[in-house]
């Protein structure tokens, strides 16, 4: 049930200097997962996080996307293959050390994953259960400075003075804000987020995006995104890994992403033939409207 | 299978002949069952007491009328022990029916091969036994009282409240207590942060209904000596005071009444 309290200093000394100190990779490699007996969903999957990069997962629904963040936190139990965080492989984890790995994975979901009944502060502090006791945590005795720290975030994120509002009466794009700070909160090496715009309107899409980048620049976090927006995934991620069927079929700069890769990673329908509209490169950042956009977009 | 071919082109029907046919098949033997049912029940019926039954209700109703209106101080007593066997009753059984909901919903069961079944099995059998029979079996062991009416009501509303919360358990979405499991959290923080916030509203629900219930189960409980104004009923039934009948029954409709314009009124304010 949580870590000791005494160990808390140590723990959050080292956080402290994440800035400049230590630097925290991520290496997934050949991963093979599959759901009971059906067919894979991941076959042989590799791509390395150097410390502090950010890196978008793009393709199709169903490539395998959402399964391989699951994979990394061990939500998904892996076939085969290994999940190095600093070097240790996650894969062989007992249960109490993965639960600190698990700590060490910061996760902000698609639908934000938030308890809409309980109020933005206790959210945020669910963030903290990973070094907080079962008794402390059930009666909402959370430590004063992860109290001090929450308020801190919840200023970053844009959300000051709702700290008492019920999530459930929040908008898309604050909840997301919560699901932020929650896993900020963590103190986490890496981010792993999956989805974070999928039921957000384009506007709040790119505030959360900016968002989300700025903090892993000012944490020197490694991320992990998942993008449905191929546009989103171009702008805001400077490396792309295009996902197809489970293998990647593309990892490289996002200015090498052109229709020839995108047609790769999504199949022919992705981009709009050629000669069909004006021209217009399909998928070029923020045109909008053509045919490759609005599949892509989907 | 709907879909049919004739000449070319496609015809549709909203179900195919052998579906058709299994339907009036099926209801046919619905309507037998009825008829015997219902036959079967006349054979046994004296229909010369039913002749009479205006006459009986007249003399009934001339009896219990005027209500013994001083009688009704004394029921102060046994109606107060009626609500406390129920507010008891229904506060132990929650208490019971809690752990039993959560080893039998899937995604909380320790295991699903052998706890789950048990579990289920022992609310499904709090439900089967009423309450009445519950009491009865518990005043044989327990001696007449208020005591085996707490525990009658209990063991009733375990099943109850049981099952209703185990499936608010199963239905709840798993998303919120897989971020808690992603934030390093054991499995009790997970299911305490994830999962127990959804099902607060069913809880208190489904227990402030069920208390709504027992009151008005509590009510009859005396009639096998368990306790509360069912014991007054009887005895006045005994010594033929029909017109102490009469007060205790405005009476039990008074407090039920009430329990459920309460029940309401709080159901009303969850959410």
């Amino acid at each position: 049930m949580g870590s000791d309290p005494q160990d808390r200093p140590g723990v959050r000394h080292e956080l402290g200097v994440s800035v400049s100190g230590p630097e925290h990779s991520l290496s997934i490699q050949s991963l093979h997962v599959r759901y009971g007996r059906g067919e894979p969903v991941l076959s042989g999957a590799s791509i390395a996080l150097a410390p502090k990069e950010i890196v978008g997962l793009i393709g199709a629904s169903g490539a395998g996307k959402s399964t391989l963040l699951r994979a990394v936190q061990r939500l998904v139990e892996p076939e085969s293959g290994e999940i190095l965080l600093d070097g240790v492989d996650l894969t062989k984890l007992a249960r109490t050390e993965l639960r600190d790995a698990r700590r060490r994975l910061g996760m902000i979901f698609q639908e934000h994953a938030l308890i809409e009944r309980l109020s933005v502060m206790e959210n945020v502090l669910t963030g903290t259960l990973g070094r907080t006791g079962f008794w402390q945590s059930a009666r909402r005795r959370f430590a004063p400075e992860d109290v001090t720290e929450a308020f801190g975030l919840l200023d970053r994120v844009g959300l000051t003075g709702l700290e008492d509002s019920r999530c459930d009466e929040l908008s898309g794009g604050q909840k997301q804000r919560v699901g932020i700070a929650r896993a900020l909160i963590q103190h986490p090496d890496v981010l792993l987020v999956d989805e974070p715009t999928a039921s957000l309107d384009p506007a709040t899409s790119v505030r959360i995006m900016t968002l989300i980048t700025e903090i892993c620049l000012e944490r020197g976090l490694a991320a992990l995104i998942n993008l449905h927006d191929v546009p989103l995934a171009r702008r805001f991620c400077p490396r792309i890994v295009g996902l197809k069927e489970g293998e990647v079929v593309f990892d490289g700069p996002a200015s090498a992403l052109d229709d020839e890769i995108l047609r790769r990673v999504y199949g022919d329908d992705a981009v709009g033939a050629p000669a069909g509209h004006q021209g217009s490169p399909a998928g070029t950042e923020g045109s909008g409207g053509t045919d490759g956009e609005n599949i892509l977009g989907r | 299978m709907p879909v049919l071919v004739r000449d070319g082109t496609r015809e549709w029907r909203r179900r195919t002949s052998a579906e058709q046919w299994l339907r009036f098949l099926g209801a046919l033997g619905l309507t037998g069952l009825l008829v015997a049912a219902v036959s079967a029940i006349s054979a046994q019926t004296t229909w010369a007491f039913i002749l009479d039954a205006g006459l009986q209700l007249q003399d009934l109703a001339l009896r219990m009328f005027p209500p013994d209106g001083a009688y009704s101080v004394s029921l102060f007593r046994p109606l107060l022990d009626t609500l406390h066997i129920a507010t008891l009753g229904t506060a132990l059984g929650v208490l019971i029916a809690l752990p039993l909901a959560f080893a039998s919903a899937r995604p909380t069961t320790p295991s699903r091969r052998y706890v789950r079944p048990i579990a289920i099995l022992l609310l499904v059998t709090s439900r089967s036994v009423n309450s009445i029979i519950w009491a009865l079996m518990l005043v044989v062991l327990l001696g007449p009282g208020m005591l085996a009416g707490v525990l009658a009501i209990a063991f009733r509303s375990v099943g109850f409240v049981g099952k209703l919360i185990y499936e608010a358990i199963e239905e709840a979405p798993t998303l919120p207590v897989t971020a808690m499991e992603t934030t390093g959290a054991g499995r009790a923080q997970a299911l305490a942060f994830g999962l127990l916030p959804q099902i607060m509203p069913t809880m208190a629900g489904v227990s402030i209904y069920r208390w709504e219930i027992n009151i008005r189960e509590a009510t009859i409980l005396g009639l096998v000596g368990a306790g509360g104004i069912g014991m007054a009923l009887q005895a006045s039934i005994d010594a033929l005071r029909w017109s102490r009948v009469s007060v205790i029954l405005f009476a039990i409709l008074g407090t039920v009444v009430f329990a459920e314009l309460v029940s309401a009124r709080i159901r009303r304010g969850l959410g």
